[in-house]
C-alpha cells in the first residue's frame, strides 16, 4: 500500500514538472486580480451617482443622472442600478460629495497608487471597469470583478 | 489621376502615393505613364522608408539596372539601420514577396540561418500587404520563439472574429514586458474600433500608451494616443482628440499621422481641402473612416 502511495506521489511530481501548471486560470494583465479592492471614500460622506457625459478623456461636462447612497461593499447596490437601467448600453457611475463636489477616491493595488475616475458597466461584455489615473497623469482602465469592491472607513 | 498626383506631390507628398498607385494600376503595359509612376514611387516609398512596399513594387514590375541598383543601396541602409546581415536580406527580402510555396520554404530556410527581429518584421509585413494568408501561416507556425505580438497583428488582419480570446490568451501570459503590453492593448484597441465601439476603443487605447516606455515620449504622441485622437475625432469628438496631442508633436509615419497633424496642429482646413482626391482614395482603401471624418469635416 505505501508502495503504491510512493508511485501515486511520483507521478504527481513528475506530470507537474512536465506541464506547470502555474499559467493556469492566470487572469490577463488588464484584470484587477485582488481579493479586496478598497477605495479610500468613507460610506456616508459620499454618493455614487450615474452621470452622461459624450466625453472620454476630459470630463469637463457630464450631467448627473441619479444618485445613489453608498455603503462599505458594494454587493446590493449595483444590482440595483443594472436593475434600473437594464436598456443602456454603458453605465457611468462618479462619487460625489454632499455639496455635489466631484470626488476621485485613492486606491492602493499592486499595479500601483491611482485616483478612481468612474466606475463603467459595459453590458456588452457584462462587466465592470475602473477608470484609474496614476500619480503621473497616465490611465488606466481595469476590468474589476464588484463584489471584490469596498469603500473603507 | 496622374496630373492631380504631380499636384499633391508639390503640397503633400506622402498623399500623392495613393494616387500615383492607382495611376499604375490602371495604366497599360510598355506606356511612358506607367514607367513614371513607378519612378515617382519608388522615389516616394524610399524618401518615407516605407521598405515593404519598395519589394512589392519589385516584384510586380522587374527593375532594371537603375532601379536595382538603388534597391541595393537601401538593403544596405537598412542592414545598416535594424543591425541585420545585408548579404542575407538581399536573398530574404525579394522573394518574400512571393506568393508560391516553394519561396517561402525557402525563405525560412534562409531566414533560419541568422534570425533577427526587425528582418522578420519586415518579412511579415510584406506577407501581410500582399494578403499572403498561406505563407503568413507557414511562418508564424514554422519559426519558434516568436513575439505573440506578430500572431495578434495575424488574427486582426485574417480572423479578427477570434482576436477577444487571441487577446485574453496572450493577455495572461506571464512575464510580459511593458512593450508588449502596450502592443496587445493598441491592437485591442484597434480591434474595438474597427468594431464602431469607440467608447471602449479610446479607453484601451489611452491605457496601452500608459505602458510606453520609450525616451521620446515626452515630446512625441505615441502611436496609441495617436490612434486614441483619430478615434475621438472619428467619433465626433474633435476637441478631445486634439487636446491629446496639445503640447506634443506627432510622430508621423503615414498619411493618418499627417493629416492628423494638418487637422489638429496646423489646423489648415485649406490645405486638407487640397488633398480632396488623395483622401478620397485613402477613405475607399480598407473603409477607412478617420479620413471619412476628415473629408465631412473640411466639406
Amino acid at each position: 500500500m505505501k508502495a503504491l502511495i510512493y508511485i501515486f506521489i511520483a507521478i504527481v511530481v513528475l506530470t507537474t514538472a512536465i506541464y506547470p501548471v502555474e499559467e493556469k486560470g492566470k487572469a490577463p494583465f488588464f484584470y484587477l486580480s485582488k481579493k479586496r479592492i478598497q477605495l479610500n471614500l468613507s460610506p456616508g460622506a459620499s454618493k455614487l451617482c450615474r452621470i452622461y457625459s459624450r466625453e472620454l478623456v476630459l470630463y469637463r461636462k457630464y450631467k448627473v443622472k441619479d444618485c445613489y447612497k453608498t455603503l462599505r461593499s458594494f454587493r446590493k447596490l449595483f444590482p440595483k442600478i443594472l436593475q434600473e437601467n437594464k436598456e443602456k448600453k454603458e453605465i457611468m457611475l462618479m462619487f460625489f460629495d454632499s455639496l455635489g463636489e466631484r470626488l476621485t477616491p485613492k486606491v492602493t493595488l499592486k499595479e500601483g497608487i491611482f485616483q478612481v475616475q468612474t466606475i463603467v458597466y459595459i453590458a456588452n461584455d457584462k462587466s465592470f471597469f475602473l477608470e484609474l489615473i496614476d500619480g503621473i497623469g497616465k490611465y488606466y482602465f481595469y476590468k474589476v470583478d464588484p463584489k471584490y469592491l469596498y469603500l473603507t472607513n | 489621376m496622374f496630373e492631380q498626383a504631380y499636384t499633391i506631390e508639390k503640397i503633400a507628398p506622402r498623399f500623392s502615393i495613393v494616387l500615383y498607385e492607382n495611376t499604375l494600376k490602371k495604366s497599360r503595359p510598355r506606356t511612358r505613364i506607367r514607367r513614371i509612376a513607378i519612378h515617382r514611387l519608388f522615389y516616394l516609398y524610399a524618401k518615407f522608408s516605407m521598405y515593404e512596399d519598395i519589394f512589392i513594387l519589385n516584384e510586380k514590375y522587374p527593375p532594371r539596372k537603375s532601379r536595382r541598383k538603388y534597391t541595393k543601396k537601401l538593403i544596405q541602409k537598412m542592414a545598416k539601420r535594424f543591425a541585420f546581415n545585408e548579404e542575407l536580406a538581399s536573398k530574404v527580402l525579394p522573394l518574400a514577396s512571393k506568393t508560391d510555396e516553394e519561396s517561402t520554404k525557402q525563405l525560412l530556410t534562409l531566414y533560419n540561418t541568422e534570425p533577427n527581429f526587425h528582418l522578420f518584421r519586415f518579412i511579415f509585413y510584406i506577407k501581410l500587404k500582399i494578403k499572403d494568408k498561406a505563407g503568413l501561416k507557414y511562418c508564424l507556425s514554422e519559426l519558434s520563439g516568436i513575439n505573440p505580438v506578430f500572431k495578434l497583428v495575424y488574427i486582426l488582419k485574417q480572423v479578427p472574429k477570434k482576436m477577444p480570446s487571441y487577446v485574453h490568451k496572450y493577455a495572461s501570459q506571464v512575464s510580459l514586458s511593458n512593450q508588449q503590453k502596450m502592443d496587445i492593448l493598441y491592437l485591442y484597441g484597434i480591434y474595438l474600433r474597427d468594431r464602431h465601439r469607440y467608447r471602449m476603443a479610446v479607453r484601451y487605447l489611452r491605457m496601452s500608451s500608459s505602458f510606453n516606455t520609450f525616451n521620446t515620449s515626452k515630446r512625441y504622441l505615441n502611436r496609441s494616443l495617436t490612434e486614441a485622437a483619430r478615434v475621438l475625432i472619428t467619433s465626433g469628438r474633435s476637441r478631445e482628440g486634439c487636446s491629446l496631442a496639445r503640447g506634443k508633436k506627432i510622430y508621423v509615419q503615414n498619411t493618418a499621422d499627417k493629416l492628423l497633424h494638418f487637422y489638429c496642429k496646423e489646423r489648415n482646413i485649406q490645405k486638407i481641402r487640397t488633398l480632396k482626391p488623395a483622401l478620397l482614395q485613402l477613405a475607399e482603401k480598407e473603409n477607412n473612416l478617420f479620413f471619412k471624418k476628415i473629408l465631412k469635416i473640411v466639406y
